[in-house]
C-alpha cells in the first residue's frame, strides 16, 4: 500500500501556566497508508487529538518529523493543507448560520476551490448524507447527528486525500453513529488515508482496519484489528479448578504467566494471559505436578474494548512486553 | 491567482449569506447610520442656521465615516479571530490553503467594500431626504481609503494575532482606538512625520480634497501607497509570529 503520512518520534509538550509540563506525545513512530482506515484509541489525555492536530499542522510540535504524501508538513505546510480534510471540533466545525451547500462551497473557497470545481461533489455529498431536504436550511437548526454529516461533508468537498476525523460519533445516537460508519467505509473505498480519533471502541472495531492504541502519550499498540483480536484471544484462557491453590504452585505459575485467582465455593477460577500460547501446557504441567483437578479451560475472547482496557489498565503490549 | 479570486469569491459569498440571515442586523445598523447622518444635517443646520458653509458639513460628514472606517478596519480582525474561535471554525481557517491570513484580509476588504457601499447610499438617500447636497466624490474616497486602510487592515492582523495568544486584549485596543482619533485628525500633508503614521496621509488626503485645499501630484499617491502595504506587510508578519505562538500553544481552538 502507498504510504500516506509518516510519523517518526513525534514529541508534543505543553507548559500550562503554574502548573507543571505535560507531555501530550512521547516519541511516537506510526506510518498510515492510502485505502486505510486508521483507528486511534487511547483515555482522554493520552495524546490522540495532539498526534492528530500535529498532522494536520494545526499544532507546532517539539521534536520528530511528519511527512504527509512524502512532503515534510513543517515545510510544505500549504501543501500539504490541501491534502487535507479534517473534522477536529465535530459539529462546530461549520458555520451554523449557513445552509449546508453555502457551508460545502465555502470550504471549497478555503482549498481555492470554485462552485464549478466541487459541484459534482456537493450533489454527491448531498445525495449520499440524505441531505436532499435541508441542503438550503441553516445548520442551527439541525441535530447533532445532521450537523455532523455536515462537517464531514465540509472536511472531503475539496476531494483531500488524507481526512483527520477526532471524535466523529462523540454526541450521536447508535443508528446515527452506524450510518457514519458506513459513510466513512464507502469513503475509505477511494483510495483515502481516514484517520479516526475515538473513545467509541464498538465504532472503531468495526470501522478500521488498523488501531493505533495511546497512554500518557506513549504508542502502546498499533496492528489491525484482526491481528489484535486473534492475539489476545490466543492468549486468554479461564482455567477452572476443583482445589484452592497454594503460595508454591501460585509462585511456579508466576513465572510464565500473568494470573488473577477468583476463589469460589468448591472451585477456583484461574485467568491466565500468556505472552506465548505454549505457555499454557506449562501450566498444565504445574496444575498436574500439584494433584490440582481441572474442571474446565474456556477461551476468553476479548472483543476491541477488552484489549484495550488490558493494554490500558498494563497488562501487556501486543509484543509481549509486560508495563505499568 | 484563480486560487485567490475562488477564496474572495467564498469569502464574498459567505458575507451575503451571514448578512441575509443576520437581516435584523444589517437593517438596525443601516437605520442606525441613517439618523446619524440625519441628525449631524438637521443638527448643524439648527446649530447653526443658514450661516454654516457647505465645506464644514462636508468635512464634518467625511470625518465621522473615516473615524468609523479606521475603527472598524483595525477592530474587525480580532473580533473576526474572536468570533471563529466561539464558533469552533478557527482550525478550519487554519487549514485553508492559502494561508489563514488571506482569509482575514479577503474578509476585511469586503468588510470595506459593502460598509462604503452601505454609508454611500445611505448619505446620498440622507441628502436626498434633507435636501442638502454635499460635494464629495465618493469614488475619489474610494480610491484613497483603499490605499490607505491596508496599513490599519496591517495593525489589526497584528492585534488579532496577539489575541490569538493573550485572548484578552480589550484594554490595548482602547488605547489604540484614542490613537486612531488622532491618526485621522492630523496632517500628513506635505510630507512629515505624521505622514508615516497609519492612515493619516489618506485621512489629510480625504479631508483636503474635499475642502479643495490641496492637489496631490502622483508620487504622493504611491507614498500613501508604500506606507500602506508597509504597515499590511508588517501586520502580516507579527501576525504570522503570533499564530506560530498560538499553533505551540495549541490555543487556536480556545478562547
Amino acid at each position: 500500500m502507498e504510504k500516506a503520512i509518516a510519523v517518526e518520534g513525534l514529541y508534543k509538550v505543553y507548559h500550562p501556566k503554574r502548573a507543571d509540563k505535560v507531555i501530550a506525545v512521547d516519541h511516537i513512530t506510526f506510518d498510515g497508508y492510502f485505502g486505510e482506515i486508521l483507528g486511534i484509541l487511547g483515555p482522554n489525555g493520552s495524546g490522540k487529538t495532539s498526534t492528530i492536530k500535529s498532522i494536520a499542522s494545526i499544532i507546532d510540535f517539539e521534536e520528530g518529523r511528519i511527512e504527509v504524501m512524502g512532503q515534510d508538513n513543517r515545510r510544505r505546510r500549504k501543501q500539504i493543507v490541501q491534502h487535507i480534510g479534517a473534522v477536529l471540533e465535530g459539529s462546530r466545525n461549520v458555520y451554523w448560520t449557513m445552509s449546508p451547500l453555502e457551508n460545502m462551497i465555502y470550504f471549497a473557497g478555503l482549498k481555492g476551490m470554485s462552485k464549478r470545481d466541487v459541484q459534482e461533489r456537493v450533489d454527491k455529498y448531498i445525495e449520499l448524507l440524505n441531505l436532499e431536504e435541508v441542503a438550503h436550511k441553516q445548520v442551527r437548526s439541525f441535530s447533532k447527528g445532521m450537523q455532523q454529516k455536515v462537517a464531514i461533508a465540509c472536511a472531503l468537498i475539496a476531494d483531500p486525500r488524507i481526512v483527520l476525523l477526532d471524535e466523529p460519533t462523540l454526541g450521536l445516537d447508535v443508528e446515527t453513529s452506524r450510518k457514519m460508519q458506513t459513510f466513512i467505509k464507502e469513503i475509505a473505498k477511494e483510495q483515502r488515508h481516514i484517520m479516526i480519533t475515538s473513545h467509541d471502541m464498538r465504532f472503531i472495531e468495526k470501522t478500521c482496519s488498523r488501531v493505533i492504541i495511546m497512554k500518557k502519550g506513549k504508542l502502546i499498540a498499533d496492528d489491525s484489528v484482526k491481528n489484535l483480536n486473534q492475539f489476545f484471544r490466543k492468549q486468554a484462557f479461564k482455567l477452572t479448578v476443583r482445589n484452592h491453590l497454594n503460595t508454591p504452585l501460585l509462585k511456579e505459575m508466576e513465572a510464565c504467566c500473568e494470573f488473577r485467582i477468583e476463589s469460589h465455593e468448591g472451585f477456583t477460577e484461574l485467568f491466565l494471559i500468556f505472552n506465548d500460547s505454549q505457555a499454557l501446557y506449562s501450566v498444565f504441567d504445574i496444575l498436574r505436578k500439584y494433584n490440582i483437578e481441572l474442571l474446565g479451560v474456556d477461551v476468553i475472547k476479548d472483543d476491541l474494548e477488552d484489549i484495550f482496557l488490558k493494554l490500558i489498565n498494563g497488562y501487556l503490549t501486543n509484543n509481549g512486553e509486560e508495563r505499568q | 491567482m484563480r486560487r485567490y479570486l475562488n477564496l474572495f469569491i467564498a469569502e464574498t459569498l459567505k458575507n451575503i449569506a451571514e448578512m441575509r440571515r443576520y437581516l435584523f442586523d444589517t437593517a438596525s445598523a443601516v437605520v442606525i447610520f441613517y439618523i446619524i447622518f440625519l441628525a449631524m444635517f438637521f443638527g448643524l443646520k439648527g446649530l447653526a442656521g443658514g450661516s454654516i458653509t457647505g465645506n464644514t458639513l462636508d468635512q464634518m460628514i467625511i470625518g465621522y465615516i473615516l473615524w468609523t472606517f479606521a475603527m472598524t478596519s483595525f477592530q474587525s480582525t480580532s473580533y473576526k479571530i474572536y468570533e471563529e474561535s466561539q464558533r469552533g471554525t478557527l482550525e478550519q481557517l487554519y487549514l485553508c490553503s492559502l494561508g489563514m491570513e488571506w482569509s482575514l484580509i479577503f474578509r476585511l476588504i469586503l468588510d470595506f467594500v459593502f460598509s462604503f457601499f452601505f454609508s454611500s447610499v445611505i448619505l446620498v438617500v440622507t441628502m436626498l431626504t434633507t435636501g442638502r447636497w454635499l460635494s464629495i466624490n465618493i469614488p475619489y474616497v474610494f480610491g484613497i481609503l483603499l490605499l490607505s486602510l491596508p496599513a490599519l487592515w496591517g495593525i489589526g492582523l497584528a492585534f488579532g494575532s496577539l489575541s490569538m495568544v493573550f485572548k484578552k486584549t480589550t484594554a490595548f485596543m482602547q488605547i489604540i482606538t484614542f490613537g486612531l482619533i488622532g491618526a485621522v485628525a492630523l496632517n500628513g500633508y506635505p510630507l512629515n512625520l505624521c505622514s508615516f503614521i497609519p492612515f493619516t496621509a489618506g485621512a489629510t488626503t480625504i479631508r483636503m480634497s474635499i475642502t479643495g485645499s490641496g492637489t496631490f501630484p502622483l508620487s504622493w499617491y504611491v507614498f500613501m501607497a508604500a506606507v500602506s502595504i508597509s504597515y499590511l506587510l508588517a501586520g502580516v508578519s507579527i501576525f504570522k509570529i503570533f499564530e506560530k505562538q498560538a499553533r505551540k500553544r495549541n490555543l487556536l481552538n480556545q478562547y
